[in-house]
């Protein structure tokens, strides 16, 4: 027992900024309805904010937090606040991409000042509070400890006891009755923003001291917190807070139990996800009332005049055509552009389609890729190239099924919490894995033997890519389509009509993921080799938000996102690359300003509770009517 | 008999009890109403019915099957077809294209193959049903409009010809005729008259227009408060007293609305 104590008071204390990080994001989850994707990130905004005061500025330590977390809460809240303000609640998937561009926009701006290396710190807090069994509890562990629970404690009070909490328990089970009483919601949601946000921002600057400084791991913190949420059932602030205590404690032990296997050395970092995982499979959260089925809005494009498709179809063939000829040596970032058209295009007839979203894309690209080369190569399987090709789309699709069914069943919220731990997981305990990229970190993958030259390969690329493109637009143009476009509107009517909705979401779904497992193979074998930074979790986020900027037409966006994310760094300096994800984010979140689509969120929402109330859904129609 | 048999059935929301162990049933062949003042639990139980609501306590046969504990879906692949108070329709989508949606999400049900496959003889299949449907629901002549564009009352004759198209034996129709005019209301009673009639189909008819209701209906049963206060002929329903105190204090508040 003695010898697990030193890991206990460890996870003890990372646990509880876990758990306060969580309550931060349940709190802001329920009462606006929006799950906050950029919640680590304000944490990791905090933490440096905090070592720049604190460090670079020697103010003194209890006013740097207190700044740091006042500065961050207050102007963190006020940007979530407005740039989620217009997400309706129904449409879960642009909630997902708002806040997931708002997450790598904050990220890559603390990277773009700081730089991405780490910076190790000093504990603010010096010293040692005493021992408990022998084993020294630092002053940093205690402050972490004791303010986490006071600040839980602190929320908990405060929603039960003062007017704006009790406000905000009301909007989460009914927000439109608010609005009749004469609050005003927009405030109190502000109000959470500020408040949750805080949370996070608390919460970084605290484990600082411990992770080190560093962006994307501080930004990655968010996933410990989705763990808590989890087992909090996405609403209770004391479960939340003990689920992370839990996490915290857990990983700490199995760090110690894991000792010197390497092959499970990634295991306690992925506890948070395998916890949110199963918290989602096994113990499903109640659907919150208000919940919606996900769906697409649909706002429909402006179809092009079918001779100006066809000119516009003949002038890309010819560019596409031409391409050896015109880049010379660039020709291998063109080809794998074209695999990443594959990529994007399944990830467009999920997202658009469906109104699903994916956050581990990359991962079954991942998955493609080291199949494809296990399949094709002559130290693996030597199929043929096309046989292994398709093989390589089909190894993917079961991983898919077991990641996205229980999800689906839920909702596309959990649907995209889901496929997010899943990539995090794979990228920390599959990658390093023999099975995947191996103790090279690297797989070879080999040309076809008829295009062994790079122009070659080019076209058998471009020419897979087209036929991609081609299934991809019968598919939603035949049934599948219809139904998911009726899905989109009226799942109801569907539904009562003897359509499992379910079973509709995971099919496309699957095709999705096949797709993205074929995208994945034609990079590799464009590459000639993949390892695991082609497709680590971070890249399922970006191509997400390169895909919400590239515009909304199905086929032409997923050649954009790919030229954008694929062809446009060869022509670029070095620095684009590493700020795509602050380019991208920041570019969502702009759109998503700029072009503020006021469905009106409010008053569909006051006439859909009043239809619980049909008296009163009459009085309305009938006074709308004359 | 064979159709819909609803025993003993009790919904609940939180402390309100909507529905208050209610019996009736919907055979085949017969136009039966279900009336009652606004609030009386009359879409609550069409709810429970369809499966889109998990009842407390009571028992569903469909067919002589217990449905008690299938969802929606299977439900409807049984032959339980349905509208709703408020028209359940893809906006942006034409007129026939609501109608076919039906028949096509009827016809991929659960099976992951049919919804990328049709059969071979779906196409023709859909096209016919959606024609004889269209017609009969005396929509023809809107069938490219798009339903964003329409009125209350015609997208309610758009549901009823999905369901009418998607081959249902038996209906639950929810408040279909109003928004109707006049001279449609007329027609709308003729028109599900005859699918009882002619095709033999089941309906369960919830009404306000009381005069539809007396005119076309075999059979009544009224619900106040989630309980079943009456059931009986048009003419026993129309002459009973707990029924004309139901609807007295409904009629009050109607006049204080309007
Ligand atoms: N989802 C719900 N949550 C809570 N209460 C509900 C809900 N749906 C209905 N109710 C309540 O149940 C009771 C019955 O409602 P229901 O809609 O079934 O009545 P109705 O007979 O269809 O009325 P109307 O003629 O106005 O359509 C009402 O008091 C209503 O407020
Ligand atoms: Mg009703």
């Amino acid at each position: 027992m003695t010898d697990l104590l030193p890991f206990i008071v460890v996870g003890l204390a990372a646990g509880s900024l876990y758990g306060l990080a969580g309550v931060g994001l349940t709190l802001t989850y329920t009462t606006t309805g929006v799950f906050n994707f950029a919640h680590g990130a304000l944490a990791a905004a905090a933490a440096f904010v905090f070592f720049t005061l604190h460090v670079d500025w020697g103010w003194p330590w209890p006013l740097a937090v207190a700044t740091a977390v006042v500065v961050v809460g207050a102007l963190g809240g006020l940007v979530v606040e407005r740039v989620t303000r217009n997400v309706s609640e129904a449409d879960s998937a642009a909630g997902v991409v708002v806040t997931v561009g708002l997450m790598l926009a904050v990220q890559g701006l603390v990277q773009w000042h700081y730089g991405v290396t780490t910076r190790q710190v000093a504990p603010f807090l010096a010293g040692t509070t005493g021992h408990i069994g022998g084993v020294a509890v630092t002053a940093q562990q205690t402050a972490a400890i004791v303010i986490a629970a006071a600040a839980t404690v602190g929320l908990f009070v405060f929603l039960r006891t003062s007017r704006l909490g009790t406000e905000m328990r009301a909007v989460v089970d009914n927000s439109s009755l608010l609005d009749l009483n004469g609050s005003n919601p927009n405030r109190v949601r502000t109000a959470a923003w500020m408040i949750g946000s805080s949370f996070a921002a608390l919460t970084g600057v605290l484990i600082a001291p411990f992770l080190g400084l560093d962006a994307s791991l501080l930004t990655l913190l968010v996933v410990q917190a989705f763990g808590a949420v989890a087992v909090g059932r996405f609403r209770s602030l004391p479960l939340t807070y003990a689920g992370g205590i839990a996490i915290g404690v857990g990983a700490a032990l199995l760090t110690k139990w894991v000792g010197g296997h390497t092959v499970l050395a990634g295991l306690p970092a992925a506890l948070p996800f395998l916890v949110l995982f199963l918290a989602l499979v096994i113990w499903p959260p109640p659907a919150l009332a208000r919940q919606a089925a996900g769906g697409v809005s649909t706002r429909r494009t402006i179809a092009m005049p079918l001779k100006a498709k066809a000119g516009a179809g003949i002038v890309t063939a010819a560019l596409v055509i031409a391409v050896p000829r015109l880049v010379g040596a660039k020709l291998p970032t063109f080809t794998s552009g074209a695999g990443f058209v594959i990529v994007f295009v399944s990830l467009a007839l999920l997202v658009r389609t469906s109104g699903q979203i994916s956050l581990c894309h990359a991962s079954f690209g991942a998955v493609g890729a080291t199949s494809f080369a296990y399949f094709a190569s002559s130290s693996g399987l030597h199929l043929p190239w096309f046989l292994a090709l398709v093989l390589a789309g089909l190894a993917v699709v079961p991983l898919g099924a077991v990641v996205a069914i229980p999800a689906i069943r839920l909702s596309g919220l959990h649907l995209a919490l889901a496929t997010f731990g899943f990539a995090i997981l794979m990228e920390r305990v599959a990658y390093p894995s023999a099975l995947m990229f191996g103790a090279l970190g690297l797989r070879r993958a080999p040309r076809p033997s008829f295009a062994t030259g790079d122009t070659q390969l080019f076209y058998v690329t471009v020419a897979v890519a087209a036929a991609v493109c081609g299934l991809v637009v019968v598919i939603t143009r035949t049934r599948l389509g219809r139904l998911l476009r009726g899905l989109a509107e009226s799942p109801l009517a569907l539904n009562t009509n003897g359509l499992n909705v379910s079973v509709a979401r995971i099919v496309v779904f699957a095709i999705s993921a096949f797709l993205a497992g074929i995208g994945g193979a034609l990079f590799a074998a464009a590459t000639g080799s993949v390892n695991g930074h082609s497709f680590g979790s971070f890249n399922s986020l970006l191509y997400l938000v390169i895909l919400a900027v590239a515009g909304r037409a199905l086929i032409p966006s997923a050649i954009v996102a790919a030229v954008a994310l694929a062809v446009a760094p060869a022509y670029l300096p070095n620095a684009f690359v590493e700020y795509q994800g602050l380019i991208f984010g920041f570019t969502t979140v702009v759109l998503v300003l700029a072009t503020t689509v006021r469905v009106n969120a409010r008053s569909t929402r006051v006439v859909a509770r009043l239809g619980a109330n049909p008296v009163r859904a009459r009085l309305v129609e009938s006074g709308a009517s004359t | 008999m064979s159709g819909l048999e609803v025993s003993g059935l009790t919904v609940r929301f939180g402390g309100n009890v909507a529905v208050n162990n209610l019996s009736l049933e919907a055979p085949l062949g017969r136009l039966t109403g279900l009336i009652g003042p606004n609030g009386a639990g009359k879409t609550t139980t069409f709810a429970a019915i369809s499966g889109l609501v998990r009842p407390d306590e009571g028992i569903i046969r469909l067919f002589d099957r217990d449905v008690s504990g299938l969802a929606a879906p299977p439900r409807a692949q049984l032959g339980l077809g349905r509208t709703f108070q408020r028209p359940e329709l893809c906006s942006s989508l034409s007129v026939a294209e609501n109608v076919a949606l039906g028949w096509e999400a009827r016809a991929a049900g659960g099976n992951p193959w049919r919804h990328l496959v049709p059969r071979r003889t779906d196409g023709r299949a859909l096209r016919e049903a959606v024609a004889t449907a269209v017609e009969l629901c005396g929509i023809g002549d809107i069938r490219e409009r798009k339903v964003g564009s329409l009125s209350v009352g015609r997208r309610r004759l758009v549901e009823l010809a999905r369901v009418r198209a998607g081959g249902y034996r038996l209906l639950l129709l929810d408040e279909p005729s109003s928004g109707l005019e006049t001279a449609e209301t007329t027609r709308f009673g003729a028109v599900i008259r005859r699918m009882v009639d002619e095709d033999g189909v089941g309906i369960l008819l919830v009404e306000h227009d009381m005069a539809l209701v007396m005119e076309v209906c075999d059979y009544l049963f009224t619900l106040d408060f989630g309980e079943r206060i009456f059931a009986g002929t048009p003419a026993a329903t129309r002459a009973s007293g707990v029924v004309r105190a139901a609807y007295l204090g409904d009629a009050v508040l109607q006049d204080a609305a309007g």
